[in-house]
This record gives structure tokens, sequence and C-alpha cells, in this order.
């Protein structure tokens, strides 16, 4: 993971472990590393590390173990509640800036069209 | 847990450094200390280690809690590496000798190496080794970066980590902000003998979208008079 300097590591870090879960990468109870382990993959502070996981607990995206560490949650439809909250608020923030710039749907078709060949 | 907090005014006999000037330092925190040259850095560290002799108002961490590794340390030149851990050892409390070799050997220095026949940048990793191995609540650390290399330095940064607990402050001055802010949960930067603020590290990339480093660029531009 490369972290940029100049935006919060919190956020790009929540950001990146969330994306590996929605995508599959993680799959549904796979053990996370442990706060130290991931602090030294990415030299970050290792409070950082422990703000996301207790984020990420709250969101119900991960689970903590008493004495295992932390678990990637074990139900799918969970996950994929979540990954779709996520996308649809993702969504709704460039449908405001679409708005904003007053664009038509006509408009919107044709840049949809366009960037197509890239997703 | 506030483990410091004082109003320090301090002066050297030519010299007024600090003018009442709030401190406070949280356990469990690791603080990258910046600020230009001449401007107190060593000097905080310095009284905040019970080096210069200061009375604070609050100061919860004992003296054999607290590790200092100064920007300048010096040892005798005939001694070997290993003669020097044992040294150590045998004259400080909680000196794990363990962790020492262990890093040591990760840093591929030669136990039976002579002091004098070390590189500026290996007598800075032996000053870094030293303090580090101490077990204590409070690290001080001067400077650790000039001339040592790269890989050297991911070594330093890990092995912070690998000391890290909740129990354990640290605070580090250094110019090479960019090796340490990733690391830092707080920049104490001081602006001036009246000032020093403390913004966490986050706070700063989330609300300026700016590195410390950028950051600091950007502050220390405008104030005048050093």
């Amino acid at each position: 993971m490369q972290i940029d300097p100049n935006k919060s590591i919190f956020i790009q870090l929540a950001d990146f472990i969330r994306f590996e879960i929605y995508s599959g990468k993680r799959k549904p109870n796979s053990r996370l590393e442990s706060i130290r382990e991931m602090a030294i993959i990415l030299e970050v502070n290792p409070n950082t590390i422990k703000r996301v996981y207790q984020v990420l607990e709250e969101e119900g995206l991960i689970y903590c173990h008493s004495t295992l560490g932390y678990f990637v949650c074990d139900s799918e439809a969970k996950i994929k509640e979540n990954k779709q909250k996520y996308v649809t608020e993702q969504l709704k923030s460039f449908i405001t800036i679409l708005k904003n710039c007053n664009v038509s749907k006509e408009e919107i078709k044709q840049i949809l069209g366009d960037i197509h060949g890239d997703y | 847990m506030e483990i410091i907090k004082d109003t320090i005014t301090f002066m050297y006999p030519d010299k007024l450094v600090f003018n009442d000037v709030d401190v406070t330092i949280n356990k469990g925190e690791i603080y990258l200390l910046i600020g230009r040259n001449g401007t107190g850095k060593s000097t905080l560290l310095r009284l905040l280690g019970k080096i210069e002799p200061y009375k604070f108002k609050k100061h919860l961490i004992a003296e054999k809690d607290i590790s200092y590794m100064p920007s300048d340390l010096s040892y005798y030149p005939y001694m070997r590496i290993i003669d020097l851990l044992k040294f150590y050892h045998d004259t400080h409390q909680n000196f794990s000798l363990e962790f020492a070799h262990t890093y040591l050997e990760e840093f591929q220095l030669k136990p039976n190496k002579m002091i004098k026949k070390l590189s500026l940048g290996e007598q800075k990793i032996l000053n870094y080794l030293i303090c580090l191995s101490k077990e204590a609540k409070l690290y001080l650390i001067d400077e650790p970066f000039p001339y040592v290399d790269l890989l050297n330095d991911e070594i330093f940064r890990k092995m912070i980590i690998n000391k890290y607990d909740e129990e354990k402050t640290f605070i580090i001055a250094t110019h090479q902000i960019n090796e340490f802010e990733k690391l830092a949960s707080y920049c104490l930067l001081i602006k001036s003998p009246e000032t020093i603020e403390c913004i966490p590290t986050d706070e700063i990339r989330n609300s300026v979208s700016l590195s410390v480093e950028d950051y600091f660029k950007e502050v220390m531009r405008d104030v005048k008079g050093y």
C-alpha cells in the first residue's frame, strides 16, 4: 500500500482495508495482521492502526477475538450490506457533483461510454 | 494521560530559550519535535530528560525510567562494541543485552569491532541501539538520522514500533521530518520562545492537506526572528 503523505493516514488505511474486504481479497473469517505487525509493515503509528481497527469493528466489518486478534466479519451478507452502503454514499456525493455542474443525462451517458473502457 | 505538564521558562547565561511556554506530554504517544536550528529542540529534550536542572510542576517519570540519546555522544575509542554493551548492562537497570544483540545483527555491526573503527553512521546507530535497549517509559532521541543510510533508517523505525506500547512515550527531535512523520502521532513545533504548538499529525494532513514536512516549511517561512 502506498501512503500519500498529504492525506490523513487514518482515512487512507481504513479505506484500504475496507476495499480489500469488499473486493474479496480478504476472505470472511480470515485473520488480520496484529496491530504491531501492521504498524511494522506500513511503518505507521500503532495507535493509528488501533483506531482504524476500532472503527472497522464498529462498522461490523471486522471483529476482535479476545486472544487471537482481529478477524474479518464471518457473514458475507453483512459485508455485502456494508459494501452497498459505502458505494451508495460515494455515488450520492458523485451525483451531487453532477447536479452542481448541471450535467445532463445525455452527457453522463456519453462520459460513461467514453470511460467504460478503463473500467 | 498527561505525564508532563508545565509552563517553562529557561535561559542559558547568554540566551533566553523558553519564555513562559506551555508544554504538555501525554503517555503512549510518539512525538516529532521540530523547529529551526537553535530554537531549543535539544534544550527541551534535556529539560524533559532531567539533564538540565529544572523543577517541573508536573513530571511523573522517574529518572531511572528515562532513556535519553544525546546528538553528540562519544565513547572510549579503544572499547569494543560488546564491552560497551556489557558496561551498560552492568551499570544500568533494565538494559536488555538480548535486544541490543538482536539489532546489532540487523544493522550488521560486529560485536568485536572497536569504537574508534566505527564510521559516523555506525556511531549514531550504536547510540540509538543503546538508547532503545534500555527499558524505559520516556525515550528522548536527539537527531537520530544524519549519516545513516536509507535501509538502516527503516530498521530504526521498526525498532521504535517494536519497542512501543501504551506505557511508553517517545519524543524524537529531527530535521528529517519525512522519515518520521508517518510514525508520529503528534508534532511538537517550536515556533518561538513563547510558543510550542502541539498538533496531531493526522489533523495537519486532514485540515490543510499537507504533509508535516510541507506544513513546517509553510509555517516557518512566516515566522521571523531567527
